[in-house]
């Protein structure tokens, strides 16, 4: 339960940073290839104020907060006026750098030592994980929120008018350079926040969180769902990462010996959806003319009928525990079966802030529960 | 002096694996127009497919090396034939093509870690004799490595700017429209090429996992350097390509030999996004 916890909250953090690089890449054109670097040099930045430095947990986010604020200013200045392909090379190789001076400074970040313990900002027993899981609700919330609103007001058009022809946005009197740089900044310092809170989340921090796999993994979602839609980034998480990080690892009947499959079978399964969404669909599940709202409206349809089956399964696998108790390895979560009706309440809670992501999943199977 | 000596030789005798895979690069850029990430398998497969002849089927390593081309060639034009000619001809932009082709290189890279393990693989050296030249040591793999590195560049660099083939490459390069045009056909063209591209991967792929060792992530670890030294080399020229890799192996000896390599690293990647900076918008 705890583990699922903290599976969802990584969730909610890449929810985040797909939001993020949507309003980068979807509106406004900006290949960045390098989230994980800002995202890291966020968390990082963290560790070392809470660590090595004693700050408090306020203190160290807005200094974090800061550092990624500069970092990404100066990359902005440096790539924004590069086209596509040289912007994205550039955002690569800052990621790259970071992940370098991460291992190189061990003075600093402890190097492949590894970095900790990093604080929860407040402690209350048992709920600690769960508070903080809230809390990320509600900066996630706020960020699709301020999407949404971003899309249908002047500040979303010019972005697009950008993003579709910089000459004639120029021309009109816009300063296309002074826009770019300062929505790079700002969804960068998003990226930022996102891995100063996710410093807790991890608790220790080593340099091999600092791959390229999250930056792809966070692309992958993003052009899966749809980057140009607003719900898009919800919708590809909970494709990608709600299905093989949460369903698969924590439900999944896997045995060990194949559990060690699993992460690579992932990464080879997003890059076949990445393939056949760019070359048979490729805007993306969520087309951009589709109104947010009738994507709400779908899912939550979805998420009664999810719920209803959910509920089903529990009851079925409650009765098959009472008769087949003292199963080993991954099966012995589902003989936990009290404990099951509150998981699946707790799987459909974030849905109901994005409940279209189960929605979606239900539609593509829409196979009626088997009786038991 | 001796420090200059140092870096050149060890930088060129570095490098040799990295100029073939820009050069390989830089073939399918210059082409295509897009930064084709899939290329680092191309990379990973060569030296799996040695390893293959050389480990399992217990050849020599020398004789390994011509199928083992062959093959990462061969799947060069497989992701050519199957992927990216598809996706161009229903107009999918250049940004997006990269990130097909970053989709296809996790297809493959962990399609490879599913079927053999992400396990290191080590081949079997052909056996080593020491050189001395100018002060500076070298073993026969490296010298010969160095041999087949330039006569390939040399062919290559022969083929496109002297030989009709070449002429239509450039021309499909500058202008396919009028190259097809004057009845040159675009298809035969890029399958060629994109096999010796691929061949040229494995080549590199093959060098590099028997100067150190194979696993599943080499590729991508070459990939990002190799794109940095096709981009700065002016990209488009195969000449440019030559010297800028050239000139990076020497430049990481250099760094490498006075402070840690991964500093060298650092150093590397900033001067990259540096220069990218300067040139503006023309880079590509």
């Amino acid at each position: 339960m705890a583990y699922l916890v903290f599976s969802l909250s990584l969730l909610l953090i890449y929810v985040g940073l797909a939001l993020a690089l949507h309003i980068q890449f979807g509106l406004l054109g900006i290949p960045n290839f390098g989230v994980v670097g800002f995202w890291g040099l966020g968390m990082y930045a963290m560790g070392v104020f809470q660590v090595q430095l004693d700050l408090s947990f306020v203190d160290a986010i807005v200094l974090s907060v800061a550092c990624v604020a500069a970092a990404s200013w100066v990359i902005g200045r440096l790539v924004l006026r590069l086209d596509a392909q040289g912007i994205l090379c550039a955002t690569i190789a800052f990621s790259a750098i970071v992940a370098l001076l991460i291992v190189t400074e061990k003075w600093m970040t402890m190097g492949v030592v590894g970095l900790g313990t990093i604080k929860y900002p407040v402690r209350i027993g048992g709920a600690t994980e769960y508070l903080y899981f809230f809390f990320l609700i509600a900066v996630v919330a706020a960020l699709q929120l301020f999407t949404l609103r971003l899309h249908k007001s002047t500040t979303g058009r010019l972005l697009l008018a950008i993003r579709d022809n910089e000459e004639v946005a120029a021309s009109l009197g816009k300063d296309t350079y002074a826009v770019k740089t300062f929505w790079f900044v700002i969804t960068c310092i998003a990226m930022g926040l996102l891995g100063a809170l996710s410093a807790p989340l991890n608790q220790f921090l080593t340099p091999n969180m600092i791959v390229p796999s999250v930056t792809f993994a966070v692309w992958i979602a993003l052009v899966l769902g749809g980057k140009e839609h607003s719900l898009g980034a919800v919708v590809g998480v909970f494709i990608t990462f709600g299905i093989f990080d949460i369903l698969i690892e924590t439900y999944a009947p896997v045995t060990p010996e194949l559990a060690v499959y699993v992460p690579n079978f992932k990464l080879f399964v997003y890059g076949l959806l990445l393939v056949g969404v760019l070359m048979f669909k490729p805007v993306g599940l969520l087309d951009p003319g589709l109104p947010p709202e009738a994507v709400i409206g779908k899912g939550i349809e979805g998420v009664r009928t999810g719920v209803a089956l959910g509920r089903r399964l529990v009851a079925s696998s409650v009765s098959t525990a009472k008769t087949t108790s003292g199963t080993t390895g991954k099966t012995g979560s589902s003989s936990s079966g009290p404990d099951e009706s509150p998981a699946v309440t707790a799987t459909a809670e974030p849905g109901a802030s994005a409940p279209e992501a189960d929605g979606i999943s239900q539609a593509k199977d829409p196979t009626p529960e088997k009786p038991s | 002096m001796s420090f200059a000596v140092d870096s050149l030789f060890i930088g060129i005798l570095q490098a040799s694996p990295l100029i073939l895979a820009a050069i390989g690069f830089t073939l399918i850029y210059y082409l295509n127009g897009f930064i084709n990430f899939a290329y680092g398998e191309g990379i990973t497969f060569g030296a799996y497919f040695a390893s293959l002849f050389n480990v399992a089927f217990g050849l020599s390593f020398y004789i390994s090396i011509v199928p083992a081309a062959i093959l990462s060639g061969l799947l060069s034009v497989a992701t050519y034939l199957f992927v990216f000619r598809p996706a161009m001809q229903r107009g999918i932009k250049p940004s997006e093509l990269i990130i097909l082709s970053v989709g296809l290189s996790f297809v493959l890279r962990y399609g490879l870690i599913l079927l053999v393990g992400a396990e290191n693989v080590y081949m079997d050296e052909p056996p080593i004799e020491f050189f001395n030249l100018i002060g500076v040591g070298a073993t026969s793999l490296q010298l010969i490595a160095l041999i087949l590195v330039a006569a390939f560049a040399f062919n290559l660099y022969w083929i496109i700017y002297h030989t009709g083939f070449g002429e239509k490459v450039r021309g499909l390069a500058d202008n396919p429209e009028l190259a097809r045009v004057c009845g040159i056909n675009p298809h035969e063209v890029s399958v060629k090429v994109w096999f010796v591209a691929g061949a040229a991967a494995g080549l590199a792929g093959i060098f590099q996992g028997v100067f150190a060792l194979v696993n599943p992530l080499m590729g991508w670890n070459l990939i990002l350097i190799t794109v940095m030294v096709s981009i700065i080399g002016g990209v488009g020229s195969v000449r440019g390509a030559l010297i800028a890799a050239v000139v990076a192996g020497v430049l990481t000896a250099a760094i490498t030999l006075l402070t840690k390599p991964l500093y060298a690293e650092v150093a590397l990647l900033a001067a990259f996004i540096l220069i990218l900076w300067r040139r503006g918008a023309r880079v590509v």
